[in-house]
């Protein structure tokens, strides 16, 4: 093979300094690659040679050079075909290819460009004009180069990331979502928005009888509400556990979570402690809890009255708690504004409004959480879920599991 | 869908007016904190919801870092022009205990 990595052949006086550019000619005419390599080389670039397009591929195969410089009429295999070729051995990756031809025609011409070419320039060329067209592609290659390293490189954090998040939402699972929200005295939903999203259901059994349940909510989604829903739901459980009442648990998830939150991080709450004849509530940030008597009798709400936790200091903190007697029918609904807010395709939300209608037309048989998730999902249709939703309802009538609704 | 919500201050004095405009939610977030960027104590605020359309529980996350930053308990803050929609969100978060509401 006549082609070799030719630097040696130049007289050292004129060569410029190292480029780190490998070009590879490809022309039948020696007297041309002779020209091409002494201008090339006197630029500070290595030169590889060929003198058809089947040679060229073998080289660009051993030697993988930057950019090519293309004759398009040589015996064996054209310009166009080597051209084709090449393209499709870089793949994702951008190797310039220049045509140097001595066809005018602009079918030919254009011709270059369709098989994969990258510019064109006849001949006989311009030595300036070549190589600005050289320093050109050159330039579009490192762009490219650079990108596509940026491009690897966002993929592989965010893989990682993936994964992450992925072992991070067992852990979170575990902690969280626990609890007793199986019993037949709830129904629930919950919906992420995102992998990790804000909102907090947990529920515990009170010695006395009965259930604490909290539904949160945290001030947006991802990574700090995740993080803070953790000691929140620990402390939850514990202080149950030991039947702390219901004001000392509020005071210690405040006081906990104004220490560990930053000032714009907080969990907007409510906690009850319900029974079969009557319910506490603390309600700081979210929606009024609605109490609903199946079959009839008009709702009766406990607003929220409280800052969220993690807010004030606890010397202002107030764990005042409404004490609601609760009858035979009753059921309890907690909603976050995720369900409120939902949205149809014309910006509307399915508002307090529709939601009430659609409680006045649970029967007494029936699922309420699932009739409103439908509710809420056949309003929004297609359009995409903007915040989490989470809804339970409580049936008083069913905790301690024997009695009917 | 585009979002053009912006958040913008005024300086007038020793009041600082930040004007809302479109969704007041976490898109904005770097602007406000921008608009609010270093305050002190005693300086006065008022942010101007007249052009706000829509708030969520980030924006009220937003207020509560201007008030700490402004000095929390002492924080001179007027929020106005709340639409009834607004309102609502500022009551539920029982704001009105931390913010002067007009």
């Amino acid at each position: 093979m006549q082609a070799m990595l030719n630097t040696a052949l130049v007289n050292p006086n004129t060569a410029a300094v190292d480029s780190g550019v490998t070009l590879l000619v490809v022309d039948d005419d020696e007297m041309n690659r002779l020209v091409l390599q002494t201008m090339l080389v006197r630029a500070g670039h290595r030169v590889l040679e060929a003198c058809n397009g089947a040679q060229a591929i073998a080289m660009f195969t051993q030697h993988r050079p930057d950019a090519v410089l293309m004759d398009v009429m040589m015996p064996i295999m054209d310009g166009y075909e080597a051209t084709q070729q090449i393209k499709a051995l870089v793949g994702e990756h951008y190797v310039p290819v220049l045509f140097l031809t001595a066809l005018t025609e602009g079918r030919a011409l254009a011709r270059c460009i369709e098989v994969g070419g990258d510019d064109f320039i006849t001949k006989p060329f311009n030595a300036t004009i070549l190589k600005a067209k050289i320093d050109a592609a050159l330039r579009v290659q490192q762009l490219y180069n650079k990108l596509e390293q940026q491009a690897q490189t966002i993929q592989q954090h965010n893989n990682y990331l993936q994964q992450e998040q992925e072992a991070a939402e067992r852990i979170f699972r575990n902690i969280v979502h626990r609890g007793h929200l199986h019993e037949s005295c709830f129904h629930y939903r919950i919906s992420p928005a995102a992998l990790f999203n804000g909102d907090m259901l947990l529920a515990a059994p009170l010695a006395a009888g009965g259930y604490r349940v909290l539904m949160g909510d945290f001030t947006g989604h991802g990574l700090p509400a995740a993080v803070g829903a953790i000691p929140a739901a620990e402390i939850f459980y514990v202080m149950t556990a030991k039947n702390r009442p219901l004001p000392e648990l509020v005071r210690e998830l405040n006081r906990k979570l104004k220490s560990i939150l930053p000032s714009d991080i907080f969990l907007a709450a409510c906690v009850l402690d319900i029974s079969r004849d009557g319910v506490d509530i603390w309600n700081a940030g979210v929606p009024d809890v609605i109490i609903r008597n199946l079959p009839k009798g008009s709702p009766r709400y406990a607003a929220s009255q409280h800052p969220a936790l993690g807010i004030l200091p606890d010397s202002v903190f107030s764990d005042h708690c409404v004490q609601v007697a609760l009858t035979l029918g009753d059921r309890v609904y907690l909603y976050s504004d995720g369900v409120t807010e939902a949205s149809n395709h014309a910006g509307e939300f399915f508002g307090e409004e529709r939601l009430l209608q659609c409680l006045s037309e649970v029967a007494e048989t029936e699922n309420g959480v699932e009739k409103i998730w439908t509710a809420v999902n056949s309003f929004r249709l297609a359009t995409e879920q903007a915040d989490d939703m989470t809804l339970i309802e409580i049936i008083p009538g069913l905790i301690g599991g024997n009695a009917a609704p | 869908m585009l979002d053009y919500s912006i958040a913008k201050a005024e300086r007038n004095g020793d009041c600082v007016t930040i004007r809302i405009q479109g969704h007041f939610s976490f898109p904005i977030y770097h602007q406000f904190r921008e608009a609010c960027s270093g305050p002190t104590p005693g300086q006065q605020y008022v942010i101007d919801l007249k052009d706000a359309t829509y708030m969520d529980s980030s924006a009220l996350g937003m207020l509560l870092y201007l008030r700490e930053q402004a000095g929390g308990e002492s924080a001179q803050i007027e929020i106005t022009h709340a639409s009834p929609q607004i309102n609502k969100v500022l009551m539920i978060a029982n704001f009105n205990k931390l913010f002067r509401i007009t």
